[in-house]
């Protein structure tokens, strides 16, 4: 009887155990940054930064002429995209520190789409952004032609996450309805530059 | 239950030494030095323009230090409401043995309802029209045992300059902070 009691303490305890590691959330989850919700066209302030999405445009081919001049020679390179580009053309002010958008992504229906890499120097996933001082630039996402209209896409998130994810800390993060987006030929890329200094303390 | 008492008191000074021991040396491996920098950052060493300070292994003089006021992109590059910061440093060794880590920051600490604010050196500051001179660093490199002139820049809201400090973060045998007014 005692010897009962105890194999089946055992494999209730073993039991437990197992649906508590089944179920419990992942290190990344309980330190995920929380996100703060804005719309195109307002400031959208997160402890780190303060975002202002000017436009959100989708187009099969980049235009980077803010880094090739072609009277020097420097021709652009190829940037038709066999899907299609998220180009996202933003103003940015850090608050306390300097930061960067290194891993922005587009979320689309759990789907995470990280930055490209494509742009030229100075781009805005690479640029540092000082505390008080305005950056204005374009992020963009290469993202497959049939994301753009897949279920989900109506409620796509712009999140804009630092390279150094932070834990427990607000990110600024935009919901747009890629669906209703026209896809253009071309669009505009704008090069990262810094374009005020007057944001003040709180950015 | 009598085996066990028996095992107990025949290990009891062991286990009593790795009770003690293992606390102590997670102390000595992980708190003595979250202390230290703890206590670095509230105590910094503050040393004042022109004045040479010694901390593990470098002599460390802010030689200069200047403010360009932004008039706009079309006019000067920097943008209006901002300022380029300049901090110029001497760093020589001392012939002891150097830190291991160095970093260096702008900080204004001059509204005390808000956290501090920091800035990084700029990586390209000719993006601002500022060209740094042939064989100066941007960032301090304490694993170079040779004397070293630092050129920091700085993009910062206009009037930061005037309450900013240039503050550097040394590790190794300890760790200090050490805290330049610019002024």
């Amino acid at each position: 009887m005692n010897r009962l009691v105890r194999v089946l303490t055992v494999a209730g305890l073993l039991a437990v155990g197992g649906v508590a590691i089944a179920t419990a959330p992942s290190d990344d989850t309980i330190v995920a940054p929380f996100l703060v919700r804005g719309e195109i066209g307002k400031p959208i302030g997160s402890r780190l930064a303060t975002v202002v999405v000017s436009d959100v445009g989708v187009a099969r081919e980049l235009d980077l002429s803010y880094a090739y001049d072609p009277d020097f020679g420097e021709p652009a390179p190829d940037t038709a995209s066999a899907g299609v580009w998220i180009v996202v053309s933003l103003d940015v002010t850090a608050t306390y520190t300097s930061i960067d958008f290194g891993n922005a992504e587009v979320r689309i229906a759990g789907v995470r789409y990280r930055a490209s890499t494509v742009l030229p120097d100075p781009d805005l996933p690479t640029f540092a952004f000082d505390p008080g001082v305005t950056v204005r630039g374009s992020i963009v996402f290469e993202l497959p032609a049939d994301a753009v209209r897949s279920a989900g896409a109506e409620n796509a998130d712009l999140v804009f996450l630092p390279r150094l994810v932070p834990a427990l800390d607000t990110v600024a993060t935009v919901r747009v309805d890629l669906r209703t987006l026209p896809v253009d030929d071309v669009a505009v890329v704008e090069g990262a530059h810094a374009v005020d200094g007057r944001a003040g303390r709180d950015g | 239950m009598t085996r066990r008492r028996e095992w107990l008191r025949r290990n009891a000074a062991a286990l009593a030494t790795v009770a003690v021991l293992l606390p102590a040396t997670a102390f000595v491996l992980l708190g003595l030095p979250a202390i230290e920098v703890a206590d670095s950052v509230e105590n910094p060493r503050l040393v004042s323009a022109g004045e040479t300070v010694n901390d593990q292994g470098y002599d460390y003089t802010l030689t200069g230090s200047t403010e360009t006021v932004g008039r706009g992109v079309e006019a000067n590059r920097i943008p209006l409401g901002a300022s380029l910061v300049v901090a110029r440093f001497s760093v020589e060794p001392d012939g002891t043995e150097p830190a291991e880590l160095c970093d260096v920051v702008l900080t204004d600490r001059s509204d005390p309802s808000t956290s501090e604010r920091t800035w990084r050196p700029q990586i390209s500051p000719g993006t601002y029209g500022y060209v740094a001179d042939l064989g100066t660093r941007n960032f301090c490199n304490p694993a170079r045992d040779e004397p070293q002139t630092l050129e920091l820049v700085f993009l910062t809201p206009a009037g930061t300059y005037s309450t900013a400090t240039v503050d550097f973060s040394i590790r190794g045998e300890s760790s200090t902070l050490l805290r330049f007014a610019l002024r």
